[in-house]
């Protein structure tokens, strides 16, 4: 069932709850009553057509863009997914970290092998981080800068060789897969672990796990579906002014 | 066991979902992404390494690129053609494995894909049953997590470095787990390596 805009936005959320985080990350705050997905749109001024695309796809892998994506500026992409990063970084991995952490103190027994999964989770989190330092300090300036000289219709001879020595295709090819890690933790936890007396706490770990597996690719889906072709559409008319 | 995965390119979105609910009723399959034309075959091919890829023929004369693709050779293998309608032929560009009528009856579509699936999992039956990792998967384990690469694990044991890579490859089939620091928890977690000997 796609979302539209007369839907009740509560009536949204009641079918896919998953969207809960979604919803955040436009800074839409519960308690909007029986106000509809256009009218809280407005109401908290987000861009509707981009709200629409994102929940859809969140919700189903399969959805495929009504809008002409091109409709979007990049900027609004690059502050939706600086959003998500911040999601990730400053609240799911401390959540799972501290849920690994009370795992830790209740099995005194085998300390030391609940303790290897921390170490494991630290060396994740380390990785993802990097990925999105990287993102965030080269990636996204580059592209803003990308979508400035294209409205402007202009390329500096700086950009332009900028673009030669590193387009965004490259920053795709080099896009690092963060999920293989996720997806090894999850194996280990299920199969792999003694035999959990915190069963509790595991299962709550893992189905966070599996949470964070979904959202992270749904962002993923995002860079490279959205946000990469429409950059290397702006680069190619970009170079092509330079020539002319 | 991990299933078998298969990939689906069909344009039309009835064929696709159809195909793709049949295939994940029959138990050991699932299917792990469906396209609408060829144009991320390669990509997805790559990504998934799925056992089957599911493809309309009609898409293979539309795509000009494929002539030179990677894939070509691999159908033979993995290629299951749909054809629509009467006509008969899948595609004179290409042999493939078996090929899917639409006319075909629900009979007939069950027993083509199950047989496809059954000579996989027979295939596959011995190295997934055994779990337990060799005595030589252990050692290529262990140093696999002191973190010595192919080549000096192949100097070391005096294999091939081809030879290390089929066992690096059997030992995550079996475990289930791609990462050097998940193999490295495994190691530690089944005594097969100790924490000191990482040092």
């Amino acid at each position: 069932m796609n979302i539209t805009p007369d839907m009740k936005l509560a009536d949204v959320l009641f079918h896919n709850y998953t969207l809960l985080p979604v919803i955040s990350r436009f800074n839409i705050k519960l308690g909007f009553g029986d106000k509809t997905v256009s009218q809280v749109c407005e109401e908290s001024k987000v861009n509707l057509d981009f709200f629409l695309e994102i929940t859809n796809s969140y919700v189903d892998e399969d959805y495929i863009p009504q809008k002409e994506l091109n409709s979007f500026p990049v900027s609004l992409i690059v502050q939706y997914l600086k959003k998500t990063h911040l999601y990730y970084l400053d609240e799911k991995i401390p959540e799972i970290e501290r849920f690994i952490h009370q795992v830790i103190e209740i099995e005194k027994a085998e300390n030391d092998k609940f303790k290897l999964v921390e170490n494991f989770f630290t060396e994740y989190k380390q990785e993802l981080t990097n990925h999105i330092n990287r993102e965030e300090t080269n990636v996204h300036p580059y592209v803003l800068e990308i979508e400035t000289a294209f409205l402007k219709n202009e390329i500096t001879n700086d950009l332009y060789s900028r673009i030669k020595k590193y387009s965004i295709n490259d920053f795709a090819s080099e896009h690092d897969n963060v999920e293989e890690k996720l997806f090894d933790l999850k194996k280990i936890i299920i199969k792999y672990l003694p035999p959990c007396n915190s069963s509790g706490i595991c299962n709550t770990i893992l189905i966070e796990l599996f949470r964070l597996e979904k959202d992270l690719n749904a962002h993923a889906s995002l860079e490279d579906k959205v946000l990469i072709p429409k950059v290397a559409a702006m680069e190619e008319k970009l170079l092509s002014l330079f020539k002319a | 066991m991990d299933r078998i995965k298969f990939v689906i390119a069909e344009k039309s979105y009835l064929i696709r979902k159809g195909i793709s609910s049949i295939i994940n009723r029959i138990e050991h399959a699932t299917v792990v992404k469906e396209l609408e034309n060829l144009d991320e075959i390669n990509s997805a091919l790559l990504k998934y390494s799925p056992d089957f890829l599911v493809l309309n023929c009609d898409l293979l004369e539309q795509n000009n690129n494929f002539r030179n693709s990677e894939i070509k050779g691999n159908l033979k293998e993995i290629g299951i053609g749909i054809v629509s309608g009467n006509s008969t032929n899948p595609s004179n560009l290409v042999t493939l494995k078996e090929t899917i009528s639409t006319l075909d009856e629900r009979d007939e579509i069950f027993i083509k894909l199950r047989s496809l699936i059954q000579e996989k999992v027979d295939k596959r039956h011995d190295l997934t049953q055994q779990t337990e990792l060799s005595e030589r998967e252990k050692t290529i384990l262990k140093y696999v997590a002191k973190g010595l690469t192919n080549k000096e694990i192949a100097e070391k044991l005096f294999l091939s470095a081809h030879t290390v890579i089929t066992h690096r490859k059997n030992i995550t089939t079996k475990l289930g787990i791609k990462t050097i620091s998940g193999l490295t928890v495994y190691a530690i977690l089944n005594n097969i390596i100790s924490i000191g000997d990482l040092e």
